[in-house]
């Protein structure tokens, strides 16, 4: 069987009666001859250009056979010899989806983190596979689509989608699988430790004088959801201090109720806020910008939050106060800018702490938008999913998985080169021959005349 | 033997033509050119070619010398070429020599032959118009500017020659002689009567009528496409056609003898594979033995 990959230039095939006609016209015009007078001549019943059969077969048919054989290695043939269909079979594409979701990252009991295996596990594939690509993804139900398409370009060759991952349930949904086509094998590659039981801090509320802190655990075991609500009383806020001056104490204390009573997240020991305000007068020591993980999405959480932003754009940039900014311009980051496009919330590095500079006043609007917002930003969302202990069980990844299937009749699309070149050299050893009829023609013809002459 | 291949290979026409009458005329015992005597005038000494009834036999028997008689109206001839210079004039067949170059050589020799015995030469250049024109004068420079006329000759253009002739006639102002050097392909009558019209006002005439051996033998076989030189015009030949050309072309030929003969004028056929020399001999040998005018 023959595959064409550029069928459309086998149309070119009718170009093989050119020869034919150029043989055939090439000869049939009389010769012409000038004449210093025609009038005696009466003109000849015959017509002036006739139909005659070609003077030599053999040349026009080499010259037919370069011009179809041209046009055929144009088209670019693939030959599907069994040979070749078992030289494809032999060889392994695979598309390796690694999973990247939060769950992945966690260390299991052996101290070890999915991704860690994972890493090994798709290192492994890419090496015995011919053809290999990893597409990192922290959605597998979605990306299954683009293995699918990377796969639809790939050589001849057997097509699998090999899924690395910690088979969290919920990871991948058998409605994204059933889309891939029937040939192209799934292969699935369980890594991690397996966990019994995991307890998250699901929401964590903001205590302050007469506002009670609230904190909530989920604990998940197997099929069970436990979840724990403590309430405690007022304490010491840890990870949140005001700069302010002292006569504006008791604004900052108002300024944390309000913000406490509002339902704002609690703030972590570990990752500290410091809110600067000018009237204070102080300057906190700044060691640079923003460069933490956290402090970094904080920063960028804070710059498309919509109700921040617009608390930012009603207030209006305190110039007659000290300005802490000034001191080091390239350490600041502009969270947010005042109705005249100057920044109003700014954001800097003090050791392992975040120092936000509000340029307004404490008792503002903006000024308990801000803690709130930031709090809120340094948080995040719990993404609760991606706590979940079960896995999906085995059989059903069983189920879904399948060998690759033999290569497909109509692969030799895909195949990167043609046999054209055979054919092309077939072109110039027919034109080869065609130079050599044509001399001997034209010696044959030369030989005849001058035994004419003589 | 002249042969008008090598003849035209030489790039001077003076040369050439004196060539061509030296060879033509060495064994002819009169000279074909000469105007007829009125009064005598003096004696010179004999030179070859002189002709034999103006020596003087008695002074001859006194003095054992030989003179000849001079009269005073010797150069008394006028001559005109008229020279066809129409594109068919340009076909060379299969040889090397065109009709045109063929015609050129024939007029340089006469203008020679005729300015060497001390007559008066002129030239017509034709095709559809009178192209180049010389009155009759006599003296080497007269036969210098004729010879470089005819050089400068160029067949173009198709035949006319009714008007060119009629003129040629007019200039001649006594009786004289007009010389037609043309393959005669005029589609018109005017040739034919303007050669009569010359004969009745008592002009001698000879027309040189030159061809090729492909336009006489038409030796073409099998079909070709015939584009006629001087209009462009195709026809396509077959076998037929050739037969059929042959016999319309000798018939031609034949209308041409019979009309020159019936008006008395001397009509030459020449070939252009032909020696030059056998060429004009036939012409010169005819003009000697006619009666003296």
């Amino acid at each position: 069987m023959i595959g064409w990959q550029q069928p459309a230039a086998l149309f070119g095939l009718v170009l093989a009666a050119i020869p034919l006609i150029i043989h055939l016209l090439r000869t049939r015009r009389a010769d012409r001859i000038q004449f210093p007078s025609i009038r005696f001549i009466r003109p000849s019943t015959t017509a002036a250009v006739r139909l005659r059969s070609p003077s030599d077969w053999s040349l026009l048919a080499v010259r037919t056979a370069i011009v179809t054989v041209a046009v055929l290695a144009l088209a670019r043939p693939v030959l599907l010899t069994p040979g070749r269909m078992t030289s494809w079979n032999a060889v392994t594409s695979t598309a390796i989806l690694v999973d990247t979701s939060d769950s992945m990252r966690r260390a299991g009991p052996s101290g070890r983190s999915s991704a860690d295996a994972a890493e090994e596990a798709a290192a492994a594939e890419q090496l015995a596979a011919a053809h290999a690509v990893r597409i990192d993804s922290d959605g597998l139900s979605r990306d299954v689509a683009r293995a699918v398409a990377w796969l639809r370009d790939v050589p001849p060759s057997r097509r699998e989608i090999v899924i690395v991952s910690d088979a969290q349930r919920g990871a991948i949904d058998a409605t994204a699988l059933s889309a891939v086509p029937a040939d192209i094998g799934i292969r699935f590659i369980e890594v991690g430790d397996d966990v019994r039981e995991r307890t998250v801090d699901s929401f964590g509320r903001l205590g302050v004088a007469g506002v009670a802190a609230r904190n909530q655990q989920v604990t998940l075991a197997e099929e069970a959801t436990r979840v724990t609500l403590q309430v405690s009383g007022s304490s010491a806020v840890q990870g949140l201090r005001l700069v302010t001056s002292p006569g504006e104490a008791s604004d900052g204390e108002k300024l944390l109720r309000a913000v406490a009573t509002a339902g704002a997240p609690a703030p972590s020991s570990e990752q500290g806020l410091i809110f600067e305000f000018p009237a204070s007068g102080q300057a906190t020591l700044v060691s640079g910008a923003i460069a933490e993980p956290w402090m970094v999405r904080a920063a960028l959480r804070l710059q498309q939050d919509e109700d921040f932003q617009r608390a930012a754009r009603r207030g209006e940039v305190d110039r007659s106060a000290v300005d802490a900014i000034r001191a080091r311009e390239d350490a600041w980051t502009v969270l947010a800018r005042d109705r005249n496009g100057v920044p109003i919330v700014n954001a800097a590095a003090s050791g392992r702490e975040m120092v936000l500079a509000v340029r307004a006043p404490v008792s503002s609007f903006l000024a308990a938008a801000t803690v709130r917002a930031t709090l809120g930003a340094r948080q995040g969302s719990v993404a609760m999913p991606e706590a979940e202990v079960l896995r999906i069980p085995r059989a059903a990844l069983t189920v879904q998985s399948r060998p690759p299937g033999p290569v497909e009749q109509d692969a030799w699309r895909r195949a990167g080169g043609s046999d054209a070149r055979w054919l092309w050299l077939t072109a110039l050893a027919l034109l080869l021959v065609e130079q050599w009829l044509r001399s001997r023609t034209i010696a044959v013809r030369d030989e005849r005349e001058v035994r004419a002459a003589a | 033997m002249l042969d008008p291949v090598l003849l035209s290979s030489i790039g001077d026409l003076e040369l050439v033509a004196r060539v061509t009458v030296d060879g033509t005329i060495s064994g002819l015992h009169r000279s074909p050119f000469h105007g007829y005597s009125a009064e005598f005038s003096q004696y010179r000494h004999y030179r070859p070619g002189d002709d034999l009834k103006y020596v003087d036999w008695k002074l001859f028997a006194r003095t054992d010398r030989v003179y000849t008689k001079q009269y005073r109206e010797t150069t008394n001839l006028m001559a005109q070429i008229a020279v066809d210079a129409s594109a068919s004039m340009s076909y060379a067949g299969a040889g090397a020599v065109s009709k045109l170059d063929y015609a050129r050589l024939i007029a340089a020799a006469l203008a020679h032959l005729i300015a060497s015995q001390g007559d008066a030469a002129g030239l017509v250049v034709y095709d559809d118009a009178i192209r180049q024109y010389l009155p009759s004068r006599v003296g080497q420079p007269q036969l210098r500017a004729l010879l470089v006329a005819l050089a400068r000759m160029q067949a173009s253009g198709a035949t006319a020659g009714g008007l060119a002739l009629r003129r040629a006639t007019d200039l001649l102002k006594r009786r004289g002689l007009l010389l037609v050097v043309s393959d005669l392909y005029d589609e018109d009558e005017s040739v034919e009567q303007e050669l009569r019209r010359a004969v009745t006002i008592g002009h001698e005439v000879a027309v040189f009528h030159v061809l090729t051996r492909e336009e006489v033998e038409f030796p073409f076989g099998g079909e070709f496409e015939m584009q006629d030189l001087e209009s462009g015009r195709t026809v396509l030949a077959g076998q037929a056609s050739a037969d059929a050309y042959r016999e319309a072309f000798g018939a031609f030929l034949e209308r041409w003898r019979t009309r020159c003969t019936r008006y008395g004028i001397d009509y030459t056929r020449v070939i252009t594979d032909m020696p030059l020399d056998e060429a004009l001999r036939g012409y010169l040998l005819r003009r000697i033995g006619a009666p003296g005018r």
